[in-house]
């Protein structure tokens, strides 16, 4: 089950979105974000559509790929549309047997939706599909430390997100392993009330916190025994360096900001 | 003769228990370790052998005793920071559970954490790391994950790992209990290779099996040394050994038995063919 | 009567995902009742995925597990009670212990039997004993002791549920010779005692040999050999085909044949080596 998701998972490639530097990438997925609450009318949508389906297809990653890491959050997609679609009033009534929605509510609702999808294929399927969690964590430091003039502990930030990143599929692994472990003991997490599933999860979590604390402890002396002592006077083996991919993508999320621009002003169709 | 680089005189280490009695876990330890040996450590667990290991790198510090490493005795209250490191990185340890000492989510990163922390050039990490993974194998794996490999192929990223700080010394503590036979081997091959290009190897252990290929066996029970020679003398001693709770080889084991029914035979026997022939003439000179 | 019987068993492990593979291939097989069995093979050959099947704990794509002759997968809502007929103990079992105390960890198996509190009591008194846990190490906490001893309380924690069938993924995984031995001769007195069956993972050929009844090879999720110790070890070549060394001793026998020595060459311990070298060299009438 915990293997389905591929939400954040990379995928090794050699497309020009995996050629994109991190942090060129992480400004680029932010002024993506922007356009998407830009877009408010259907033809700024149309292009959004556009220009996400051109991302995709040259990102090198299959469509199925890409909506099979959007689908654990159909729910939340589920639930906005149906407050978007019973709860916005507006002045074209229609009536469903003896419920009244309106027109706008629908169009709201599709266009939330659109919005959701949008924001999830491109943070999701375009940043962590093309880059690998270590380049993100990387260019997150990079990007941020000029906070440090300010003491903000900006290595040290990016060090444990690399860890925890390092140790998920560990901790995973472990879970699986003391779940079987208990359950050959008759342990039973499926059945009765809720409060016994509850319950029936404390020998699992207390053996998986136990082996995390163990893994953070001798992880912490492995650290110091390669000369670990936090990130000053420490340097990088990969140089970020911007090139040509770079302000070429630049160059089209900028033209594609204006041409949304453009569009809502000029072919306001239906704005909400 | 060649440099001492690990010199323990009298060397002790006990921690304090929470009711405030303390625990003496080395007891007075003499060792000296020549550059370029490969000396295998064995005892039982608990018989102070890893903590002599982590007293060779200075994650802990003698109680008692005087420790000197490359020459140089080392003293607490002198000791600066950048010396500290320094000793770290000449001395590398490579621990039991190879999940728990990979850093990153790729393999060369993960090598390129060493160098990275010692402030090597950006330029030149490249290269040391490309050597490392070269040097164990593991060039091919260099984009993967580690939870994609084996136990085996982990401990070897974490001897590169260490490789790419140009140690002198590598040490194995128990690097070897979790892995299946393949992964044993696979780890065994690496650092017998590393020693014949230079590198000293303290191999610390409770498989006599992986001894047997070492230049020289310390045996170490109740936080003292019980025997220290070559694999040859130091097998030969079955009574102790087993006393010590380890196991003998098979071979050996084979002809103290034989010793013991009175017939002459060497009592250092290791490998099979050595055994076979002498077990061999035996028989042909009682049936003559 | 056949302790486990597998009728054409496979398993494809992580369906679906880029890392599957086939933990076991068509595997039909029916373990002897009443002895210990070994089963060897290399990483990835099937041998932990087969010990899941064997109580339940993975259900098998195509193919029949039998325990007792009965078909456990019959009806899947009574699969729990086949988990506490054939007890399984995992690789480096002492990470799955939680409680307060050594007592009520042991106690987690039977109480989830639903047996009352005097019986409860008597098996973790009879348990701890069984492993070598003294009375004194049961109030407690399992977080404080060596690792040897954690490991025997969770082995105390399958033995309370008193199986009949009683199966261990490499028990000794990671002890040092004294605590591999410990656990090893205590595993097979129970065996003896409660003539229960019990089967045993291991990598050491050695260990196979000392304890085991009967040995099962596994080869790529198939089963390459089932037979007694000498029946295996007699064919150390087509062991070392896939990759299994026989005992060194075994070696050192066969090494004697080739020398031109008359000795029998199915020997595997070294007691066993050394009264046919006995034989050998008195045989000849002094």
């Amino acid at each position: 089950m915990m293997r389905d998701i591929t939400l954040g998972q990379f995928f090794p490639g050699n497309s020009p979105l995996h050629r994109l530097d991190p942090r060129m990438k992480i400004i680029l997925t932010v002024a993506y974000i922007v356009a998407v609450f830009l877009a408010d009318s259907v033809g700024g949508y149309a292009l959004l559509i556009l220009f996400t389906a051109f991302l995709v297809s040259i990102s090198g990653i299959k469509v199925s790929v890409v909506l099979r890491g959007v689908r654990p959050l159909i729910y939340v997609i589920a639930f906005t549309s149906i407050v978007n679609i019973f709860f916005t009033v507006g002045d074209t009534p229609l009536h469903l047997w003896k419920i009244t929605i309106y027109l706008e509510g629908i169009v709201t609702a599709a266009f939330r939706v659109e919005r959701i999808w949008k924001l999830l294929i491109g943070t999701s399927g375009l940043l962590t599909h093309t880059t690998t969690p270590i380049a993100l964590t990387d260019a997150i430091e990079r990007l941020l430390s000029p906070l440090r003039v300010i003491h903000v502990p900006v290595h040290e930030f990016a060090m444990m997100m690399t860890i925890a990143l390092r140790f998920i599929p560990t901790l995973l692994k472990e879970t699986d392993k003391i779940m079987s472990a208990q359950k050959a003991r008759g342990a039973d997490f499926s059945t009765g009330k809720l409060i016994d599933r509850a319950k029936a999860l404390i020998p699992i979590l207390i053996p998986l916190i136990i082996s995390a604390f163990r893994s953070a402890d001798e992880l912490a002396t492995a650290m110091e025994c390669r000369c670990y002592r936090g990130g000053n006077g420490r340097t990088r083996m990969t140089c970020l360096k911007l090139s040509a991919i770079d302000f070429v993508g630049l160059f089209v999320m900028a033209a594609f900001i204006v041409g949304v621009l453009a569009v809502n002003v000029h072919l306001p169709v239906y704005t909400v | 003769m060649s440099e001492t680089v690990i010199k323990a005189e009298n060397l002790s280490f006990s921690y304090k228990e929470d009711d405030g009695s303390s625990t003496e876990v080395l007891n007075g330890v003499n060792i000296s370790i020549e550059r370029g040996s490969f000396v295998a450590v064995l005892g039982h667990n608990g018989s102070g052998k890893s903590t002599f290991a982590k007293l060779c790198n200075l994650i802990i510090m003698p109680t008692d005793g005087t420790l000197s490493l490359f020459g140089k005795r080392i003293d607490e209250k002198t000791l600066t920071e950048d010396e500290l490191f320094e000793i770290r990185r000449r001395v590398g340890m490579v621990f039991q559970n190879p999940d728990n000492q990979l850093v990153a989510t790729i393999v060369e990163e993960d090598v390129a954490f060493g160098p990275e922390n010692i402030g090597v050039p950006s330029n030149q990490i490249r290269k040391r790391v490309d050597d490392a993974l070269a040097l164990v194998g593991m060039s091919e794996f260099k984009k993967h994950s580690p939870h994609q490999l084996s136990g085996g192929q982990k401990q070897r990223v974490a001897i590169a790992g260490i490789l790419a700080l140009n140690p002198d010394i590598i040490i194995l503590d128990e690097a070897t209990a979790m892995l299946d036979p393949a992964g044993r081997r696979e780890v065994l091959d690496t650092v017998h290779r590393l020693n014949r290009e230079g590198k000293t190897i303290l191999h610390i252990t409770h498989y006599m099996e992986e001894a047997i290929d070492a230049d020289r066996v310390i045996v170490i029970n109740d936080g003292n040394v019980l025997i220290d020679g070559t694999p040859k003398e130091v097998f030969s001693h079955t009574e102790l050994l087993s006393d010590a709770g380890l196991d003998v080889p098979q071979t050996t084991d084979l002809a103290h038995r034989l010793i013991n029914d009175g017939y002459a035979i060497d009592g250092d026997l290791l490998d099979v063919e050595e055994c076979a022939a002498e077990i061999s003439s035996i028989i042909k000179g009682k049936a003559k | 009567m056949s302790s486990i019987r597998f009728d054409n068993v496979s398993y494809i492990y992580a369906k679906g995902t880029p890392f599957e593979k086939e933990a076991l291939d068509g595997v039909s097989i029916e373990l002897d009742e009443g002895m210990t069995i070994g089963i060897i093979g290399h990483t990835g050959s099937g041998k932990s995925t087969m010990a899941q099947v064997m109580n339940g704990l993975i259900k098998p794509d195509s193919g029949d597990v039998y325990i007792h002759g009965e078909n456990i997968w019959a009806d899947p809502k009574n699969i729990k009670k086949y988990r506490f007929i054939a007890g399984l103990v995992f690789q480096y079992p002492e990470y799955q212990l939680f409680e307060e105390t050594v007592y009520k960890d042991i106690a987690f198996g039977p109480k989830n039997m639903g047996l009352d509190d005097a019986e409860i009591d008597a098996r973790i008194k009879w348990a701890a004993g069984t492993v070598g846990i003294t009375a004194d190490l049961l109030n407690k906490s399992p977080f404080d002791l060596s690792g040897g001893q954690k490991r025997r309380v969770a082995i105390a924690g399958i033995v309370a549920m008193r199986p009949s069938i009683m199966i261990l993924d490499e028990p000794a995984a990671g002890l040092d010779p004294r605590g591999r031995d410990e656990i090893l001769s205590n595993i097979i007195r129970y065996q003896r005692e409660s003539s229960s069956t019990v089967i045993m993972i291991s990598h050491s050929m050695e260990d196979m040999a000392r304890y085991c009844d009967k040995i099962l090879v596994m080869n790529h999720g198939k089963v390459f050999r089932y037979g007694t110790p000498a029946e295996i070890f007699s064919d150390s070549d087509s062991l070392e085909n896939i990759g299994l060394a026989v005992p060194q001793i075994t070696r050192v026998m066969r090494r004697l044949k080739q020398l031109g020595n008359d000795v029998n060459t199915a020997v595997y311990t070294v007691d066993e080596a050394h009264r046919e070298i006995l034989r050998l060299i008195g045989g000849d009438g002094k």
